[in-house]
C-alpha cells in the first residue's frame, strides 16, 4: 500500500464560531489548512468531510457540496462521512484510503461541528435530544440526556467492575484541564480545576443522573469548531513541492464498528476498539511502547480510562492509575490527551477526530506549545469513537524523517 | 509550494467584518498570513484565529492602540490593507421646482472623510512605524473607479477616495527609503452589502458600461490585494490598479 502522509493542519480555537454559518466554517477550514500548506486548493485531488449534527443542528445536507464550493475544488472526487463522534476520524481515513487506491495524490481532511447558536450560547436539551440520535432507539426511552446517561452507566460499570474510586476519574479531567491552560486553542484555556473542585457537588458542579457517578466535570464540551488535514501521497509531496522532513506518516490505521445496541456486549473492553487499534499497531509495525504521545477520545473521563487501556497503555482496570501516577502528562510514560482532551479542549463532534491526529502531527513535528511539546517524540497513537463506543477509528502516527 | 513571500506575514485588514474586506482577510488566510480583523461591527463571520479588533478608524487614538495590540500580539506588522469604507450619498445641491429642496450636509460629508480619507491617514500613521522597525512593509488603500472618473451624487465619497490616491503617491515617495510599498486598488462595482440601497436600474446601467458585462465578486478585488502585497509586486509602488472590468463612469 501507498505511504500516507500529513502535510499540514489547521484547526480554529475550539469553543464558539458565533455567526460562521456552514458555507464560510468549511470555507475557512479547507483555506486554513491550505495557507498552512502553502499550497492552493487547486493542488488537492480529493476531500472528505466529516461531521453529525449538520442535519439537525444546522439544517445543512451534502457537505460535499460545500467543499466542493471552495474556489478551486469543484469537481473533485468528494465525500461526506458521518459516524457520530468518530466522524472526523472517518474523513481521514476516508481520503487516506482514495489516494491509496490510486484516485489522486493529494487530500483534504475537514471535520467540523456547530453546535452553539450565532450568540455562542447552548440549547442544551435540544442537544441532547440530537445527540440521542447516535444510540440505538431501544435504549432511549427513560433518558433525558441520552450520552451522558449511558456514559454514567458505563462509569459505574467500570467503577464497580475494577474497584476503582471516582477521585481516580476525576483526576483525569483536572490533568486535562491543566494541559488546556497552555493550549491557545483549547476551550477550557483560563479555566482551572482542582481535584476538590472536580469531586465537590456545588454550582455547576453536580450529578448528571440521581443515583450514578457522572458529575459535570467527568464531561467534555458542547463546543463549536473546526480541523482539516491535508494528505498526500509521496508523489503528492514531491508534486505540493513539501519536503518528506517536514511531515508526519499515517503509519497505521484501523476502523471497526461494534453493534450500537450497548446491550448485551462488554462496553469496558470494546472488542471493535481493541481490534482497530491492533490494526494500526499491526499496519505500522509498532506496539504501545514505542508511542510516547496519544490523543484518546475522553467524551467522559471514564473513556480517558479505558481509551489508555485500548491504546495498550495500561490493563484493563488500571486505565485511570496511569493517570493518577503521572504517567499520562508530558514527561511521563506516554503523554495523552497533552491538547487538553475532549473534555478541556473541547469536542466539536465532527472536527474531533481530525483534530485528534493534528494535534499528534504538532507534537511530532515539534510544533506544539512549548510547556506541552513532547521532548524526543518518537510516534503517536489516537483513539477515536463514535456512539457508546460503537464505531472506532484508530491511527498510528510517526515523524516522515 | 506557491512563493508569494507572503507565509506567516501578519497581515491588517480593516473592514474586515463583510465584503471586500472580509473577502480580502480570507485570502491572505489563504496564503498563510496571520490576520488581524479590525471593524466598527463585532467580526461574526470571522474564523476566531484572526485577531479581531473592534475599531473605528476615524477614531486616531483608538486606532494608535489597535495597532499596537497586534504589534504585541504577533510581534510585527507587514501588510495593511486600508479597506474601510462607508457611503453617504447625496447631491451637492438639490434644486427642485426652482427652489432649493436639499444640500449635502456637513456631517454627511464629514462622516465619509473621516472614515475613508482621515481613517486610512490614521491607520497607515499608526502602522508605518512598526514595518520600519520589521525593516519593511506594504500599504494597500481602497480608492474606487469613481475617484477616476466621478459619479453622480458622491462628492463626499469621490473626494475621499481621490484623496486616498493622493496620499498613496506621497507616501510612496516618503516610505520607499524604509522598503515599503504603498499601493491603491480602485474597484468597480463590486457585489456587497454597500450596493442593496442601489435602484436596479442604476446597477443594470453601471453593467451596460462594463465592457465584462457583470459585477465585480470581493474575491476578484482580494485577488489584487494580494498580488501588490506579494513578492510578485516587488517593484510596484504608487500605483493605482484598476480592477473594474473595464467600466467607464461619468454621469
Amino acid at each position: 500500500m501507498k505511504k500516507i502522509y500529513i502535510v499540514a493542519y489547521h484547526q480554529s480555537k475550539f469553543g464558539k464560531l458565533m455567526g460562521m454559518t456552514v458555507p464560510e466554517i468549511v470555507r475557512a477550514a479547507v483555506d486554513g489548512a491550505c495557507g498552512e500548506a502553502g499550497i492552493r486548493p487547486e493542488a488537492l485531488d480529493v476531500a472528505s468531510i466529516g461531521a453529525a449534527c449538520n442535519q439537525t443542528l444546522n439544517e445543512q445536507g451534502l457537505l460535499a457540496g460545500l467543499v466542493a464550493a471552495v474556489p478551486g475544488m469543484e469537481g473533485k472526487m468528494i465525500e461526506g462521512v458521518e459516524n457520530a463522534c468518530a466522524s472526523g476520524g472517518q474523513a481521514v481515513l476516508s481520503v487516506a484510503q482514495k489516494l491509496q487506491l490510486g484516485f489522486g495524490e493529494t487530500g483534504i481532511a475537514v471535520g467540523y461541528e456547530k453546535m452553539r447558536g450565532p450568540d455562542g450560547k447552548v440549547d442544551g436539551k435540544r442537544i441532547g435530544q440530537v445527540l440521542g440520535y447516535y444510540s440505538h432507539p431501544d435504549e432511549r426511552p427513560g433518558k433525558t440526556f441520552v450520552f451522558p446517561h449511558i456514559f454514567a452507566e458505563i462509569m459505574q460499570q467500570y467503577m464497580a467492575e475494577y474497584g476503582v474510586p471516582e477521585e481516580h476519574l476525576a483526576q483525569i479531567a483536572v490533568e486535562e484541564y491543566a494541559c488546556a491552560q497552555h493550549n491557545p486553542y483549547a476551550q477550557m484555556q483560563g479555566v482551572e480545576l482542582t481535584l476538590e473542585q472536580a469531586m465537590r457537588i456545588e454550582g455547576v458542579n453536580r450529578y448528571i443522573v440521581d443515583g450514578l457517578p457522572l458529575k459535570t466535570y467527568d464531561c467534555s464540551q458542547i463546543t463549536d469548531g473546526y480541523a482539516a488535514l491535508i494528505l498526500a501521497t509521496g508523489e503528492g509531496l514531491a508534486r505540493l513541492g513539501v519536503r518528506r522532513s517536514q511531515c508526519v506518516e499515517l503509519a497505521g490505521y484501523g476502523q471497526a464498528t461494534d453493534p450500537l445496541g450497548r446491550a448485551g456486549r462488554d462496553v469496558l473492553r470494546p472488542r471493535g476498539a481493541l481490534r482497530a487499534m491492533q490494526a494500526a499497531y499491526g499496519m505500522a509495525g509498532l506496539k504501545p511502547a514505542d508511542v510516547n504521545v496519544a490523543e484518546i477520545h475522553d467524551c467522559f473521563t471514564v473513556m480517558g480510562a479505558i481509551g489508555t487501556e485500548v491504546i495498550g497503555m495500561a490493563a484493563p482496570g488500571e486505565g485511570a492509575r496511569f493517570w493518577v501516577d503521572g504517567q499520562a502528562r508530558v514527561g511521563g510514560r506516554c503523554a495523552i490527551n497533552s491538547s487538553g482532551g475532549l473534555i478541556a479542549k473541547g469536542h466539536p463532534v465532527g472536527a474531533t477526530g481530525v483534530a485528534m491526529i493534528g494535534w499528534c502531527f504538532w507534537q511530532l513535528t515539534g510544533r506544539a506549545p512549548e510547556p506541552l511539546q513532547v521532548k524526543a517524540p518518537r510516534a503517536a497513537a489516537t483513539f477515536n469513537i463514535g456512539g457508546p463506543v460503537c464505531a472506532s477509528v484508530c491511527t498510528v502516527l510517526r515523524p516522515a524523517g | 509550494m506557491i512563493e508569494t513571500g507572503l507565509h506567516g506575514k501578519v497581515v491588517i485588514v480593516t473592514g474586515a467584518a463583510a465584503g471586500i474586506g472580509h473577502a480580502t482577510a480570507m485570502r491572505f488566510a489563504l496564503e498563510g498570513c496571520r490576520v488581524a480583523a479590525w471593524d466598527v461591527a463585532p467580526c461574526e463571520h470571522c474564523p476566531p484565529d484572526w485577531f479581531g479588533i473592534q475599531v473605528d478608524v476615524s477614531d486616531s487614538a483608538a486606532v494608535d492602540a489597535a495597532a499596537k495590540a497586534v504589534a504585541e500580539r504577533f510581534g510585527r506588522i507587514d501588510v495593511l490593507v486600508n479597506n474601510a469604507g462607508i457611503l453617504r450619498d447625496g447631491q451637492l445641491v438639490k434644486w427642485r421646482d426652482g427652489a432649493l429642496a436639499g444640500r449635502m450636509t456637513d456631517e454627511d460629508f464629514d462622516r465619509v472623510i473621516g472614515v475613508n480619507l482621515k481613517g486610512v491617514f490614521h491607520c497607515t500613521r499608526a502602522v508605518v512605524p512598526y514595518m520600519i522597525r520589521g525593516g519593511g512593509g506594504v500599504i494597500l488603500n481602497a480608492s474606487s473607479v469613481v475617484a477616476l472618473y466621478g459619479n453622480f451624487g458622491q462628492t463626499n465619497y469621490i473626494a475621499s477616495k481621490a484623496g486616498v490616491i493622493g496620499m498613496t503617491k506621497v507616501w510612496a515617495r516618503e516610505l520607499g527609503r524604509y522598503r515599503i510599498r504603498v499601493n491603491a486598488v480602485a474597484p468597480g462595482l463590486v457585489e456587497t452589502n454597500i450596493l442593496k440601497d442601489m435602484p436596479e436600474k442604476v446597477l443594470e446601467e453601471m453593467k451596460r458600461r462594463t465592457p465584462l458585462g457583470r459585477l465585480g465578486r470581493p474575491e476578484e478585488i482580494a485577488e489584487a490585494y494580494v498580488w501588490l502585497a506579494s513578492d510578485s509586486a516587488s517593484f510596484v509602488t504608487g500605483a493605482v490598479l484598476s480592477v473594474d472590468g473595464g467600466i467607464v463612469t461619468g454621469t
